[in-house]
């Protein structure tokens, strides 16, 4: 399916921004130190956890998520809550990364690192505690480290869109708000980033 | 809805993992994915990339954690400087201490008037001004009489036909816009009424102003008028009288 054939408009409607939410933002607005500090204890692990899935690096993601929290504050005025709080942020997250892996790739690209470093940028492999077999360790950290490379190939539009849906569990119409496309477009892109990652993970 | 084939299943098969196609479809979806063995291999293949995704995604170690709890206190930190410089905030810091109002209002209005008081100064003392003409340095500099403007005064002819000779010098300043200004009599060897007409009618005269480095100046300059009668030591030819000049020379004075 080509991508933009999809006119479907992204309608998330003002409900989804409630009432606790709406009085944090309007509390933020005013310059309120202690609710800014609860908005950003809210939303830090989500912030944080998708610039380091989109950009990879823990430092990056960390320097990321602290740029994203100053625009949101910046431009908080500009929140009409069309959409909810998280989906907004979401969509400021996805601009920062999108401008700053840009070079941020490029830098990578002419880097080789082993797995340990890999590890050590991303954080650990989860564990299921299924087995304390450290070749299954190795294995499982390999194959992790394997997806993540695969996932890292993918063109940012549709890594993001696969991160969005298969990590953090978001909805067509979010995942198209935070991309500021069409809800058409992000079926296309996720059908291909799924072809892609199956091709070259070679998931029968 | 009729069946769906191999491939309708294959265009559509991501978004009905997600379950994001229309009800009907759904149901299409499923009784060709019971049915054909081989779509039913892909659906399953997408969902292992899925499973795959979400178990190898990185978690949070201890020591990122630490460095995300300080994550708040950095940003607060820094909007709220931000604010403190935001320029209402100065402003209404400003007008907390009406001391510092005053002594801005005052320093405002004193360096305004002492610009107003250099413009001033420096307009009357730069060379070239109308208030502060220059001299006539060479003739390119002279300023010329504009094609359309008489500068023969009709008093000056009715005075040299009934005089018979006449001198007059008067100076005056010709200004960037090519007016003459400050027109005064110096010599008149005729009535001085009918010199002060003519200055009159001299003040309609427009010139090309005297330009120096390409720039319009004021130049003050002294005109001598003078009519004489030549006449031939020999006899002259009765049907050729002697000629009858006003001669019209430019002098320049400082």
């Amino acid at each position: 399916m080509a991508e933009g054939l999809s006119v479907k408009p992204v309608s998330l409607d003002w409900a989804s921004v409630g009432e606790a939410e709406a009085e944090l933002v309007a509390r933020c607005r005013t310059g309120d130190e202690r609710a800014c500090t609860a908005l950003v204890e809210a939303h830090q692990r989500m912030v944080y956890q998708l610039a380091l899935h989109l950009l990879g690096e823990h430092n990056e993601a960390l320097d990321l998520s602290q740029e994203v929290f100053l625009r949101v504050f910046r431009t908080l005025h500009a929140f009409r809550g069309h959409a909810s709080l998280r989906t907004w942020i979401y969509r400021i997250v996805i601009n920062q990364a999108r401008n700053r892996q840009r070079w941020w790739r490029r830098r990578k690209q002419r880097e080789q690192v082993s797995l340990d470093d890999h590890l050590r940028r991303v954080g650990e492999v989860p564990d299921p505690g299924r087995s304390d077999d450290p070749e299954t360790v190795v294995e499982r950290k390999e194959v992790a480290a394997c997806v993540w490379g695969a996932l890292d190939r993918l063109p940012f539009d549709q890594r993001t869109a696969i991160v969005l849906r298969e990590i953090d569990g978001l909805s067509y119409e979010e995942i198209a708000y935070s991309l500021g496309v069409a809800v058409g477009t992000v079926k296309s892109r996720l059908a291909r980033a799924r072809q892609q990652l199956r091709e070259e993970l070679r998931v029968a | 809805m009729n069946a769906f084939t191999c491939a309708d299943v294959g265009a559509r098969l991501s978004a009905f993992r997600d379950g994001e196609t229309p009800v009907d479809e759904q149901r299409a979806m499923r009784a060709h994915l019971a049915s054909c063995s081989a779509c039913a291999a892909q659906a399953g293949a997408l969902e292992s990339v899925g499973t795959l995704l979400r178990a190898s995604a990185p978690v949070r170690t201890r020591e990122q954690d630490v460095d995300l709890a300080h994550l708040s206190v950095r940003v607060v930190s820094q909007i709220s400087a931000e604010r403190d410089m935001a320029w209402p905030a100065r402003v209404g810091r400003l007008f907390e201490d009406w001391h510092l109002v005053w002594a801005g209002l005052s320093g405002t209005t004193s360096a305004a008037l002492c610009l107003v008081l250099v413009a001033l100064l420096s307009a009357a003392v730069s060379p070239g001004t109308d208030r502060n003409p220059v001299a006539v340095r060479d003739a390119e500099m002279l300023p010329q009489v504009l094609s359309s403007s008489a500068f023969m005064p009709a008093a000056l002819v009715s005075a040299a036909t009934q005089t018979g000779e006449l001198e007059l010098a008067l100076s005056g300043v010709v200004t960037r816009e090519g007016r003459l200004a400050d027109a005064e009599l110096v010599k008149a060897s005729f009535s001085e009424d009918v010199a002060r007409l003519m200055i009159v009618q001299l003040a309609e005269t427009r010139f090309e102003p005297a330009s120096h480095n390409g720039s319009p100046v004021a130049v003050r300059v002294v005109w001598l008028f003078s009519r004489t009668t030549v006449r031939p030591a020999a006899p002259m030819n009765i049907d050729k009288p002697g000629a009858n000049h006003i001669h019209l020379t430019a002098d320049n004075a400082v």
